[in-house]
Formats: structure tokens, C-alpha cells, sequence
């Protein structure tokens, strides 16, 4: 694994030696591995490597799969999140989580973004959820298209506009960490390019983390790339470099199309 | 390095390499063929010269729609990348080369002309070197080697004193015989051409390195070319008279 260079940019999580198995069987060997504090941070991979395990390792949504173990260290701003006393709830807070099939609540387009900060009290009244859910729907790049059918149903939104009112579902709660699942898979160009240029957007205050399997996106969203092969984190290090000039000869396989 | 799972994609990038290569012979049969006519005094070898550029060209557009049409549809990465780029910068630099050697082949009648202009000899050998590290850079291409991308782009020190030779010999000629200056002018131009030429192989010597090894060429080109700044100076002036 090539090193990250924790000068450049804080650290945002740090893994140790993790491994997921699933009913005994390890799907994931041992990762070691630091994730920025800002920016875009890509996992790609072929079906099966591991990447979607390893993404749910920040948020524990391995916790919720019957018969999958998580083992190893992953830190937090050097907090340990895995540790028995953390809250998971309160933890999915903090570490947002955006699908590849967008999943509106059958509720309004305000519910949906108010659901959030009403569970956590993030609102003392009425005015301030008001704010919040705008404020959210404008970052998520959703507000002008939908500001005047906020009592409209979330599910009646097209696919492209679904995924960014999950984004704004996720960033009511004022997350430090964005986790996404393949979250373009099922939209189109221009849906693609308008959640792509609000990633860009939201990668200078989050810490954004994506599973993707378009080469093409990893390229043009993240500054840096994790490949990872059969449970294993073949490389990691800046996307540019991976793109152009990757130092493992699977990782140069996979992005070239070739097989191995 | 395996194949690509698409097989068309894999046909195309070989396709450009096959074009690249024949671009280069052809290139190299100009050299060769301006060098002859300059030799055997042929003006009609020199007219042939002048009108295969236009293939040379034609080749060189072609490169550019197939690096096109690569970059759209295929978007290449890693060594798909640097080779489909690599493709576009050494067709540039073969379609100069073709020019150099039609602007060679340009100059044949007034140097044939002149019967006894001295330093043909020397233009020959210079025109053969220059051939050969072509074919060699191409070969090199060809089989994707960086060690011999690397010999071919430090050996061009002697194509350059190849030059100054051929520039000391044409000048003294000319302060010797003012009779032959406009055939030794044009003698002058062949031998800077050629050694532009050398310049040109070296380019894509340099592109090979960075296919192979996605580094570019670190250490500085030895360059030995003295005759922009050389002043021949007759031996009465020296003299103060």
C-alpha cells in the first residue's frame, strides 16, 4: 500500500489491520489505511473486492448485516469508533450515508429533509427547521427546483433530484463525513453531472468518500484512489497518479480493461 | 500486459502503433531518397521526395482522428494514455521530419549545379546517420524499449558534430570560391535540416521513455551544435589586414 501523506491534509479516519467477515468467511484481509479530512476520497474495485464492506466499516452499517464482523481499529479525529460506549446512531449522525438507489421516505420533500435534525433536536422551533431544511436543500443543489412543492411527495421527484434530496436529508444533520454508494449508477448524464459538481461542492467541508464503479468519475471527482482486489488494498495514493500511472500491475489491469 | 476484454479496443491501439511504424519507414525512405538525389544528381528522385510529403501528411491526419477518436470513446488511462498521446506527438514530430526532408530534397538543384562544391561527402554520411537513428527510434517504438529510446537520445551529440563539420567545411569552401556561395548556402540549410532532423528523433526517443516508464527523460541532453554561434574567420583577417 503506498503511504499516504499525512502532511499534505488532516486525517480524518485511520484504519488498522480491519477485516469484515461475513458468517466466518473474510471478505476483507487486514486494511490498513488513512482517509482525508477534506475532499473526495474514491474506492474502485471489481464486484466482490470488498470496497462497499469497507465503506460501511465508518459508519458501522456493518453492525445492521446478521452474521458480519468487523475487527481492527478505525479512528475518528483519533477517536475510536468501535469502542463499546459509542452510540452507532450518534455516529450515522456524524457520518452520513447516500445510496446507488436514491430511498426518499414516502413522506413530503420538507419531511424528508426535517426528519433528521427533529430526531436529534436540532431545531428549538419552527423558524429554524425552516432554515435548516432550506439551507439543505440549497446546498444539495435542489432548492430553486423545489421550493415551491415542499408538501409535494419525495418519491414523486425524478431520480437525479431524489438522490439530491438524500443529500440534503444527509447534510441536515450537519455530518463531518459523507459516505456514498455508488450514488450515480442510476441516473443520467446531466443528473450525473449536477450530483458530481455538488460532490465537488460539498468536498471543501466534508470529508466525502465514494464507491464507485466508473473509472470516469473516480478520475473527475477525487484526489485520491483506493483499488482494492479481492479483499485487499492493492494501492492507494493520488488519483492523478493512479490514473495515469498506477505502480501494481492488477491496479493497471483493472483501469485499462485488460484482463489480468 | 494482457489484452484489453474489448477486443476492438485492443485492434485500435494496435492499428495506431501499425500506422506510427509505416509513417516512420516512409519517413526514413525520404531521408534516404533526398540523400540520393543529392547524390546521384537527380532532380527527378528530389521531385519524388517533394510530392510523397503530402503522404506523409496524410498519415499524420490520420494519426490525429484515430488519437481522437481513442480519447472519445475509449478514454484510456495508465499505459492506454500515455501510448495514444505518445502516438500524437511522435506523428507531429515525423510529419517535421518529412518536411525537413522535402526542404532537403528543395535545395538538390542549386547545389547540383555547382560542380565543385566541396562537403557532399560529408552531407551523405551525416543524411545516413540521421536515417538510421530514425529507424532506430522507430524500432524502439515499435517494441516499446526505453534503454534504446535512451542510447538513441544521447547519441544524437554525434549528428551534431556531424554538422558543425559539414558547416566549417561549406563556410571555408565559401571564402575560398565566391563563385559556389549560393550552392554552399543551400548546402548549409541540408545540413541544418538533417541535423533538426536528429533533433526530432531525439523527441521521440523522449515520448518512448515516458510510454514505457511514465517519467520523462531527467538527465540533460547533450547538445553540441556550434553553428549558430561559429564565425570562420579568413586567415588575412585574422590578421588585421
Amino acid at each position: 500500500m503506498s503511504k499516504i501523506d499525512s502532511e499534505i491534509s488532516k486525517i480524518k479516519f485511520t484504519c488498522k489491520d480491519v477485516r469484515v467477515a461475513y458468517s466466518g468467511k473474510e471478505a476483507l484481509h487486514g486494511i490498513n489505511m488513512a482517509i482525508d479530512d477534506r475532499g473526495v476520497t474514491a474506492f474502485i474495485g471489481p464486484s466482490g473486492c470488498g470496497k462497499s464492506s469497507f465503506l460501511r466499516v465508518f459508519n458501522r452499517m456493518n453492525d445492521t448485516i446478521a452474521g458480519c464482523t468487523v475487527t481492527g481499529e478505525v479512528y475518528m479525529d483519533g477517536q475510536d469508533i468501535y469502542a463499546p460506549s459509542l452510540d452507532p446512531v450518534l455516529l450515522r449522525a456524524r457520518v452520513g450515508m447516500v445510496f446507488q438507489k436514491p430511498n426518499p421516505f414516502p413522506k413530503s420533500i420538507y419531511d424528508n429533509v426535517a426528519y433528521g435534525p427533529r430526531i436529534h433536536g436540532l431545531a428549538s422551533n419552527k423558524a429554524e427547521l425552516d432554515h435548516i431544511v432550506e439551507k439543505s436543500l440549497q446546498r444539495a443543489g435542489l432548492w430553486e427546483e423545489v421550493k415551491d412543492r415542499l408538501k409535494d411527495s419525495g418519491t414523486g421527484l425524478s431520480g437525479g433530484q431524489q438522490q439530491r434530496l438524500v443529500i440534503a436529508r444527509a447534510i441536515a444533520v450537519s455530518p463531518e463525513v459523507i459516505l456514498m454508494d455508488e450514488p450515480a449508477s442510476a441516473l443520467d448524464p446531466i443528473a450525473t453531472a449536477r450530483l458530481e459538481e455538488l460532490i465537488e461542492e460539498l468536498s471543501q467541508k466534508y470529508c466525502i468518500v465514494i464507491v464507485t464503479h466508473s473509472m470516469a468519475q473516480a478520475a473527475r471527482i477525487s484526489q485520491r484512489t483506493a483499488f482494492f482486489h479481492m479483499g485487499d488494498l492493492v494501492e492507494y495514493g493520488l488519483t492523478t497518479n493512479i490514473f495515469t500511472n498506477p505502480a501494481d500491475p492488477r491496479t493497471q489491469d483493472y483501469i485499462t480493461g485488460r484482463t489480468g | 500486459m494482457g489484452e484489453h476484454i474489448v477486443k476492438s479496443f485492443d485492434d485500435e491501439m494496435k492499428g495506431l502503433s501499425v500506422e506510427l511504424v509505416r509513417m516512420g519507414e516512409i519517413v526514413v525512405d525520404q531521408i534516404t531518397s533526398a540523400m540520393k538525389a543529392l547524390k546521384s544528381r537527380d532532380l527527378q528522385i528530389a521531385e519524388r521526395v517533394n510530392k510523397n510529403d503530402k503522404q506523409v501528411d496524410a498519415i499524420n491526419d490520420d494519426i490525429e482522428e484515430r488519437v481522437m477518436s481513442i480519447l472519445a470513446l475509449r478514454h484510456p488511462y495508465a499505459v492506454d494514455l500515455r501510448d495514444t498521446i505518445a502516438a500524437l506527438k511522435i506523428a507531429r514530430e515525423l510529419e517535421r521530419i518529412g518536411d525537413l526532408a522535402k526542404n532537403c530534397s528543395m535545395r538538390t538543384g542549386v547545389i547540383i549545379e555547382d560542380e565543385k562544391i566541396k562537403g557532399t561527402k560529408k552531407i551523405l554520411k551525416m543524411g545516413r546517420q540521421v536515417a538510421a537513428n530514425v529507424t532506430a527510434v522507430m524500432k524502439a517504438y515499435e517494441e516499446r524499449d526505453a534503454e534504446a529510446a535512451l542510447d538513441i537520445w544521447f547519441g544524437d551529440e554525434a549528428i551534431d558534430n556531424y554538422c558543425n563539420a559539414i558547416f566549417e567545411t561549406v563556410l571555408t569552401g565559401m571564402m575560398a570560391d565566391n563563385s559556389s556561395v549560393n550552392a554552399c548556402t543551400q548546402m548549409t540549410f541540408v545540413a541544418k535540416n538533417l541535423e533538426r532532423i536528429g533533433d526530432h528523433a531525439t523527441n521521440i526517443a523522449s515520448a518512448i521513455h515516458f510510454v514505457v516508464t511514465a517519467e520523462s527523460i531527467r538527465e540533460k541532453r547533450p547538445k553540441s551544435d556550434r553553428t549558430s554561434t561559429t564565425i570562420f574567420l579568413q586567415e588575412d583577417d585574422e590578421n588585421g589586414d
